[in-house]
């Protein structure tokens, strides 16, 4: 089961600790002892709410911030470690889609011109082919032939938003991390998006790390969801398993909380009282029992370790939940 | 049956004209508010949602003008109101929460003499007064440890309890409506819940009027009584919430809901709207969704449909016997 297919990207104990200016001695653990791999073609989902250190876990992996430990393998090499035209090479393999389509163009190049610098750098193709790379890389992105010579300023969010995914395709990586890259986009052109990242991971066969808080679109999107929370995994599974049986008590408040779209069924009760600890002083014992409402004593003292229990899922809680049998039948 | 209308917005049009350029932001926008109802507004960026609210609140900032229109306050017009008798309506009984919790309330000062700015000085004469006030406030938005808290600044707060705040400041006076423009949208799910419950229970508590602001049709549909659905500047179409979600007429309706990602759309492509929405620099001729609407004839690029009463409660703008538009792009509710 477990090698069903190719393991492309997987993450050992990686952590991302940044000291406290003010307290020295004192980190925002914003990473913490984060393991999961990702097999070749799937998409993968990290959900989380802010603060829960799913961006911070991208930037990583793509090595913007340094690993304070742990270590990344991507295709069976390790890339925690590797500076210069290495990692420049590693980075051709692995491309980044950021959230904001607005901060992450340089608004003083043309379109041509971010296309073509990201060739070069790669040393995709020779200089004579790169007007037709340049070409073919914006029919596939839905951009006509015309934007080449456009500013980034020039284009609404959901057009930038396929530049952003033209360039990060013009290096022809394997695979693809996206840092919530509809949330700043209207429903509308939301939808244009997805379609557009669900084809083209179809067409060139890529494997995409898919973050996002919007519980909807993982679910939509996501093969396999990584639910996070205070900088850890809480749980991990198969997106349809985790959205109907979450077996953590943060990944059932998490469905519960997202407003249902049937104004028949309301509820009254918030899913969760509390607001987030601050990350500098986390909680003793499991990080989610002061918001928990299972929460026993072994909860506050001891913490749980992220667990493998059937159907290939894991769960990082000491009473995790669990289902009728009956139910189970039903459901399947 | 019909009960009084509170907030009666008739004909509004916002524009703003500079020296180069104009925008027409509200166009010709008409409702009614009733009492004790949940009144929602809902549409993409830039559909003129959030300038419909400012313009009731009198809060549109130069160039942006109210052109043409009435807006009714309990019968009183707002827009014909001196700032001093405007003043007095607003915070007093008409109230605004706003999305941003933390440009909206001032870094400088204490919890406490926020809140009491906002308290009514001929009602709250001496201090005690107004701190009882302020406590009782703070126990009611849910804050923990509020003698503390009021004696801290906005940064000590989260952004779910700085929106707690942020309604605490809003209801103190005891309004008959508030505006919440996005009151969620920058915070996390969990706390959304919270937060919307919260001014579930107040607006019961309070037997307030609230008008939700929203891009987010769940929200919508786990708060409002009735929708407006806003589209470029203009109301497209306006029912109750369980006619919206069942039995929608509009296509831009329809079409809107199937974008969403959902359970039922996994392994579906999504109904991705083509195109983008019109740019409101130039007054638009015919209907403005017509140019990404699959239903479009003739006529809709030519002349602009009007709001028009399709079923009783249910308006709707458009030229379409809606017979085809609902069931096709329709959205599949499992009924």
């Amino acid at each position: 089961m477990a090698n069903e297919k190719e393991i492309l990207l997987e993450v050992k104990n990686v952590c991302k600790y940044f000291p406290v200016k003010r307290r020295p001695g004192k980190f925002v653990k914003a990473v913490d002892d984060v393991s999961f791999f990702v097999r070749k073609g799937e998409n993968l989902g990290i959900v989380g709410e802010s603060g829960c250190g799913k961006s911070t876990l991208a930037r990583t992996l793509i090595r913007l911030y340094e690993p304070t430990s742990g270590t990344i393998m991507l295709d069976g090499n390790d890339i925690s470690g590797l500076t210069g035209k290495k990692l420049n090479a590693a980075r051709g393999k692995m491309q980044m889609v950021f959230q904001d389509p607005y901060s992450s163009l340089d608004p003083r190049m043309t379109v041509y011109a971010i296309l073509k610098e990201m060739l070069k750098v790669h040393k995709i193709c020779p200089d004579a082919e790169i007007p037709e790379k340049i070409e073919a890389l914006l029919s596939m992105t839905g951009l006509g032939r015309e934007s080449a010579s456009r500013y980034p300023g020039e284009f609404s969010g959901g057009q930038r938003q396929r530049i952003c995914i033209a360039r990060a395709l013009s290096s022809h990586p394997e695979f693809i991390i996206a840092d919530e890259p509809v949330s700043a986009l209207d429903v509308s052109i939301q939808a244009q998006i997805l379609n557009l990242l669900k084809k083209l991971q179809k067409e060139l066969n890529l494997t995409v790390l898919f973050i996002s808080h919007d519980l909807n679109v993982i679910r939509y999107i996501s093969d396999r969801v990584i639910v996070m929370y205070l900088g850890s995994v809480v749980e991990e599974g198969r997106t349809e398993d985790v959205f109907l049986k979450p077996l953590h008590p943060y990944a059932e408040v998490l469905t519960k909380a997202v407003p249902e779209l049937d104004p028949k069924v309301r509820s009254r009760e918030s899913a969760i009282e509390g607001d987030l600890p601050s990350p500098i002083d986390l909680p003793e014992g499991c990080r989610f029992h002061p918001r928990c409402k299972y929460c026993q004593e072994k909860c506050r003292t001891e913490r749980p370790l992220l667990a493998e229990t059937d159907g290939g899922r894991r769960v990082a809680c000491h009473y995790p939940l669990h289902y009728q049998e009956s139910e189970e039948k039903e459901n399947e | 049956m019909e009960t009084e209308a509170l907030l009666k917005v008739t004909d509004l049009h916002v524009e703003f004209h500079k020296r180069k350029s104009s925008v027409y932001a509200v166009n010709g926008v008409s409702f009614e508010v009733y009492k004790g109802e949940t009144f929602g507004i809902v549409g993409e960026s830039g559909c003129g949602k959030s300038m419909t609210c400012k313009a009731v609140l009198g809060l549109l900032k130069s160039p942006g003008k109210v052109t043409e229109g009435k807006i009714l306050f309990e019968n009183k017009d707002l827009l014909a109101m001196s700032p001093k008798e405007l003043n007095r309506v607003r915070g007093h009984e008409l109230g605004m929460i706003f999305q941003e919790p933390m440009t909206a309330l001032n870094p400088l000062l204490k919890i406490k003499s926020q809140i009491f700015d906002a308290l009514d000085p001929a009602v709250y004469k001496t201090k005690q007064q107004k701190y009882d006030r302020a406590l009782e406030m703070m126990k009611l938005v849910g804050i923990p440890s509020p003698e503390v808290r009021l004696e801290e600044y906005p940064h000590q707060f989260s952004g779910g309890m700085r929106q707690r705040v942020m309604i605490a400041i809003a209801l103190c006076s005891g309004l008959k409506m508030v505006i919440a423009d996005e009151p969620t949208t920058a915070l996390d799910v969990t706390i959304q819940d919270q937060i919307l419950k919260l001014i579930n229970s107040l607006k019961e508590q309070m037997n307030m009027s609230v008008i939700l602001i929203t891009h987010d049709l769940g929200v919508v549909a786990q708060m409002c009584d009735r929708v407006a659905v806003m589209y470029a500047g203009m109301i497209m179409e306006m029912t109750d919430v369980v006619s919206l979600f069942y039995h929608p007429l509009h296509p831009y309706t329809t079409a809107l809901m199937g974008t969403l990602p959902s359970a039922q759309q996994v392994g579906r492509e999504l109904n991705a709207i083509v195109g983008i929405p019109p740019s409101l620099t130039e007054r638009i001729e015919g209907c403005p969704f017509a140019p990404r609407c699959a239903w479009a004839s003739e006529i809709c690029r030519k002349q602009c449909p009007r709001l028009t009463q399709k079923e009783p409660g249910h308006f709707v703008r458009c030229h379409l016997d809606n017979q085809e538009s609902g069931q096709n792009g329709g959205w599949d509710n499992g009924e």
